[in-house]
């Protein structure tokens, strides 16, 4: 699903990259978690996957293209089958819950019906279908999150990123989130979740550790060694 | 994935741009309106002063003098000046009928002519040149083309008051077009910059949909869309200004300017340029907020 090949990356007037020789081979239906320190180069990497911005070096593979090769008017394309959850959610300021996330699915030219229908669908499912005509900014934080999830979801992506998806809750709420991510996971969707939540680094994931922009340590899902324990070990180091 | 789907979403984005366009957007549609306006009473101006001009144009005839002896070959000259493209009317004098207006406009002294015999005057024809809004007839042109033909002795034309007129329509015209164009560029920077301020005012919520995987196509369209509708609506309205002045100018100018020239009714510009002011307003609009879509929706 998705390949790295050295790929490095440098922000415009940084002094260092943000990404540095990054290897990496994240394989269909995986579900993998970014860890490391703010800065460690997490949401940098889920930036390049989905086309926010581009590798200074090396090659970056989703689904099979070649992302360093890829036209800008190609992009729209490989999004398509991206869900993105972002850390601020950015939902549409002065736009309904339904209308928030219907817009995933509109901009792919889908039924007017068809679009309601699905966006309705898996709202219901986050535990939003009360709220569908409410406005989005007037949601709780957890809410919002999980209107960002539902908009991730609604295009059946076949690749699911999330950028410190429980960055903003409380342990009760970042478990439910944590359980809409692993029910797109069982349904067949590859998630890759950048964060440092010590709730998610605890269940038995594989974890790719981050730090100063390199992947430093790469922790299999049925490791003896669970990520929360390689986090302590790390702090300790 | 279906394009009518997609079509509809657009408008349906385009009409969200509207609503949301705020001051901006009303700012440009009343410059839309205030230069269709401008323009239509203008070309209002022109049409009527070239109606006036016509009047005066075509009074002053080009007078040709021939010599011929018969009715026949006379009237076939008549033709022939008719024929030509920028004559509008020729007309056939007969030497009895150039007699009598001799008389007439001699007054008291025409009586010396009464019965004074063997005076024969010869076979006219009065030419009336064509006067379009152009003032594209040249006049001395058509008098030497009229007095090359054979038969003709000599053509009169007066020329100095219709060369004046000929000059002032030029003017008003060379004016109209500058006008034209001045605030053709106006209504495109103003339509330009609402646009710029409402994709500046839209930045992250454009960024978002292109995040989410709308093309360039989906999110500029709705916003081309409502440079559309600012033009074609500011158009219509200032229209529709221009129809209300001048139904309730007709009057005054009709009272106020009847006498040497007749009845004088304000007349309204031609219905081509109503419908081309219309399109135009709408054109601008577009070319407007494409510009503007192109240099600012980078993000």
């Amino acid at each position: 699903m998705i390949e790295l090949f050295h790929v490095s990356m440098r922000y415009a007037g940084a002094d260092r990259p943000a990404l540095d020789d990054v290897t990496l081979e994240i394989r269909k239906g995986e579900f993998c978690l970014l860890a490391g320190p703010s800065g460690a180069g997490k949401t940098s990497l889920l930036r390049l996957l989905f086309c926010a911005e581009a590798a200074t070096g090396g090659q970056v593979f989703v689904g099979g293209r070649n992302l360093a090769r890829l036209k800008p008017a190609r992009i729209p394309e490989v999004r398509r089958n991206i869900g993105v959850v972002f850390q601020d959610f950015k939902l549409l300021p002065g736009r309904s819950v339904l209308d928030n996330v219907a817009l995933a699915i509109e901009v792919q030219g889908r039924r007017r019906e068809e679009v309601r229908e699905r966006a309705v669908g898996v709202l219901k499912q986050v535990g939003l279908g009360h709220k569908l005509h409410q406005h989005a900014e007037r949601l709780s934080g957890g809410e919002q999150q999980r209107v960002a999830i539902a908009r991730a979801l609604v295009v059946e992506p076949a690749l699911l990123l999330c950028d410190e998806p429980t960055g903003n809750l409380d342990a009760e709420r970042a478990q439910g989130i944590l359980e809409l991510l692993v029910t797109a996971h069982v349904r067949g969707t590859t998630v890759v979740v950048a964060t440092h939540d010590p709730a998610l680094l605890g269940g038995n994931r594989r974890v790719v550790r981050l730090e100063d922009g390199r992947v430093v340590a790469d922790v299999p899902a049925y490791s003896p060694m669970s990520a929360a324990l390689l986090d302590a070990a790390r702090k300790v180091a | 994935m279906s394009a009518t789907a997609l079509v509809t979403s657009m408008l349906r984005h385009g009409g969200r741009s509207v609503r949301s366009g705020g001051l901006p957007f009303f700012f440009a549609m009343l410059m839309t309106a205030l230069g269709a306006f401008s323009i239509g009473a203008y070309a209002t101006l022109l049409v009527n002063f070239a109606r006036v001009a016509s009047t005066v144009g075509e009074s002053v005839a080009l007078v040709m003098f021939l010599n011929v002896d018969s009715a026949s070959a006379a009237d076939e000259l008549r033709a022939r000046a008719a024929l030509m493209p920028d004559v509008r009317e020729a007309l056939l004098v007969t030497p009895e009928d150039a007699l009598a207006r001799a008389r007439r406009g001699l007054g008291d002294a025409g009586r010396a002519l009464e019965g004074a015999a063997g005076l024969r005057m010869p076979w006219v024809v009065e030419v009336t040149p064509r006067f379009d809004l152009g003032g594209s007839t040249d006049r001395e042109a058509l008098a030497q083309r009229l007095q090359a033909l054979p038969g003709v002795d000599e053509v009169m034309h007066p020329a100095g008051e219709v060369k004046r007129i000929d000059a002032l329509m030029r003017l008003l015209h060379g004016a109209g077009v500058f006008l034209g164009v001045l605030i053709a560029l106006v209504v495109i920077v103003v339509v330009s910059n609402a646009t710029k301020l409402t994709v500046l005012q839209r930045r992250e919520e454009i960024a978002i949909m292109k995040l989410v995987g709308a093309t360039d196509l989906f999110v500029q369209t709705p916003l081309v869309l409502a440079g559309l509708v600012q033009g074609l609506v500011g158009a219509a309205l200032g229209l529709g200004a221009l129809a209300l002045a001048h139904a309730s100018l007709a009057g005054m100018v009709k009272v106020a300017l009847s006498g040497a020239l007749g009845v004088f009714i304000l007349a309204p510009m031609p219905a081509w340029l109503w419908g081309a002011l219309l399109v135009g307003g709408a054109i601008l609009g577009v070319v407007g907020a494409a510009l503007s879509v192109r240099r600012f929706l980078r993000v």
